[in-house]
C-alpha cells in the first residue's frame, strides 16, 4: 500500500464521517430523516476502486467502535455493533467494495448508476436486513419491509452520487489510480 | 476537533483495563442468549442500569444518552412483536437489545480512546500474516480523525469563494469541486509522507 492510498483511504473515511455529522434532511412522505452518511460509501466506490473503498469503510468502522460518534446523529461507540443497524454497519465495506468493482471500468452515469444501485443499495440491504431480522426477532420479509422506509432516500443520495462522482473524475482523473 | 463518548472519571469501570472490559463484554453478549424470561431479563437490565451511577459513577444522564440512539428501533420491535407474537416477546426483545446496548455504551463511556486503540492495535498485530500493518492501520486511524475538521474547512473556503463570485451553489456544484479540493488536498499529504520516509515504515520482516 502507497502513502498515497493510505491517504486517500484515510480521506474519504474522514469524508464518510463528515458526511454523518451533517444535519439529517428532513424530506416529506419519507417516514425517516435521509443522512447523508451512506452517501460516502458511494462516493468512496465510484472513485476509489474496490480496495481502497473497503478499507475506508473499515477504517470508519474502527473510529466508531473504539467510542467516536461519526455515525449519523452523533452516534458511535460499541453499542452501535450490539443495535439492529449493525448489518447496514457492516454492509458499508462490502457495498463499497461492489460498488468499486463494477465502477472501476464503467464511465457512463448509467452504468455508474447501476453500480451504485447493486452494490450501495442491494447488497448493503442485504447484510442489513438479516441483521434487523436477528436483533429484532422478526421474519426477514418484516425486516425488508421496515428498511423500506430508507429506499427513497438512498436512491436520491445514488443519482448524487453518480453526478458528483463523474463531476470529481473529469476535473481530477488521477484519483482512479 | 472530534472528542470521543468517553466520559472521564476514576471509578472501578474506568481503572478496569480495556482488553478486560472487552472480554468481559463478549462474555456477557453470549450469555445474554441464555436468559429468556421477562422477569430475570428484567433485573439484569436494572443492574446494568444501577451500574451507571453506583459501579461506574456517570449518573443517569448516560443511560438516556445510549438508550436514545435506538429509540425509534425499541419502538418499531415493540410494535412489531406485540403485532406478531405477544406482549411477551415484544418485552424479551426490547429488554435483551436494551441490556446489550446498555453494556456495550457503559465499556465505550469509561474506556479511553487510547486505551481502546492500543487493544486495536494489539489485535491487528495477529492479522499480521494477513499482510496486515498495525503501524500504519493506527496511523490511518489517527490521519482520518485530523482529516476531518480539515475536510470542513476545505468545504468552507469552496463555498465562500464561490460565494464571492456570485453562484448560488446547488448540491453538486457545492460537494464536487469541494471533493476535488479534498483529493488535492490527499496529494499533498502523501507527498509529504513520502518526504519522510513513509516507505520506509515498518519494513516486512
Amino acid at each position: 500500500m502507497t502513502a498515497r492510498d493510505t491517504v486517500l483511504i484515510a480521506t474519504f473515511a474522514a469524508l464518510t464521517a463528515a458526511l454523518g455529522l451533517l444535519p439529517p434532511l428532513p424530506v416529506p412522505v419519507i417516514p425517516v430523516p435521509v443522512t447523508a452518511q451512506s452517501l460516502g460509501v458511494m462516493l468512496a466506490g465510484l472513485l476509489l476502486g474496490p480496495r481502497r473503498a473497503a478499507l475506508a469503510m473499515v477504517t470508519l468502522l474502527a473510529l466508531v467502535a473504539i467510542g467516536l460518534p461519526l455515525l449519523a446523529g452523533g452516534r458511535g461507540g460499541l453499542a452501535v455493533f450490539a443495535g439492529p443497524s449493525v448489518g447496514y454497519l457492516i454492509g458499508w465495506p462490502v457495498g463499497a467494495w461492489v460498488i468499486g468493482l463494477l465502477a472501476q471500468k464503467a464511465e457512463g452515469p448509467v452504468s455508474l448508476g447501476l453500480a451504485c444501485l447493486v452494490g450501495g443499495i442491494a447488497v448493503v440491504y442485504a447484510c442489513g436486513v438479516p441483521g434487523v431480522a436477528l436483533v429484532s426477532d422478526v421474519s426477514l420479509v418484516t425486516a425488508a419491509l421496515a428498511s423500506l422506509a430508507f429506499l427513497p432516500g438512498d436512491l436520491l443520495k445514488a443519482v448524487l452520487a453518480v453526478a458528483v462522482a463523474r463531476s470529481v473524475r473529469r476535473a481530477y482523473p488521477r484519483v482512479l489510480q | 476537533m472530534i472528542t470521543g463518548l468517553y466520559i472521564p472519571g476514576g471509578s472501578l469501570l474506568h481503572r478496569l483495563p480495556a482488553g478486560v472490559k472487552l472480554t468481559l463484554l463478549v462474555v456477557a453478549g453470549l450469555g445474554i442468549t441464555l436468559i429468556d424470561t421477562v422477569l430475570t431479563l428484567s433485573v439484569t437490565a436494572l443492574a446494568v442500569v444501577a451500574a451507571y451511577p453506583f459501579a461506574a459513577r456517570l449518573g443517569w444522564q448516560p443511560v438516556w444518552r445510549a438508550t436514545k440512539a435506538i429509540l425509534i428501533w425499541l419502538f418499531f420491535i415493540a410494535v412489531a412483536q406485540a403485532l406478531i407474537a405477544d406482549l411477551t416477546a415484544a418485552a424479551t426483545t426490547v429488554l435483551r437489545l436494551l441490556i446489550l446496548v446498555w453494556t456495550a455504551s457503559l465499556v465505550t463511556y469509561t474506556t479511553r480512546l487510547e486505551d481502546m486503540m492500543s487493544v486495536l492495535e494489539r489485535v491487528l498485530v495477529w492479522a499480521r500474516p494477513l499482510g496486515v500493518s498495525p503501524q500504519r492501520s493506527a496511523f490511518m486511524i489517527a490521519l482520518t480523525i485530523r482529516l476531518i475538521p480539515a475536510l470542513f474547512d476545505l468545504a468552507r473556503e469552496v463555498r465562500e469563494a464561490q460565494r464571492a463570485r456570485g453562484v448560488e451553489a446547488s448540491v453538486v456544484t457545492a460537494v464536487a469541486p469541494s471533493l476535488t479540493r479534498v483529493l488535492a488536498h490527499a496529494d499533498t499529504v502523501s507527498e509529504a509522507l513520502i518526504a519522510r520516509g513513509y516507505d520506509r515504515w515498518d519494513a516486512p520482516r
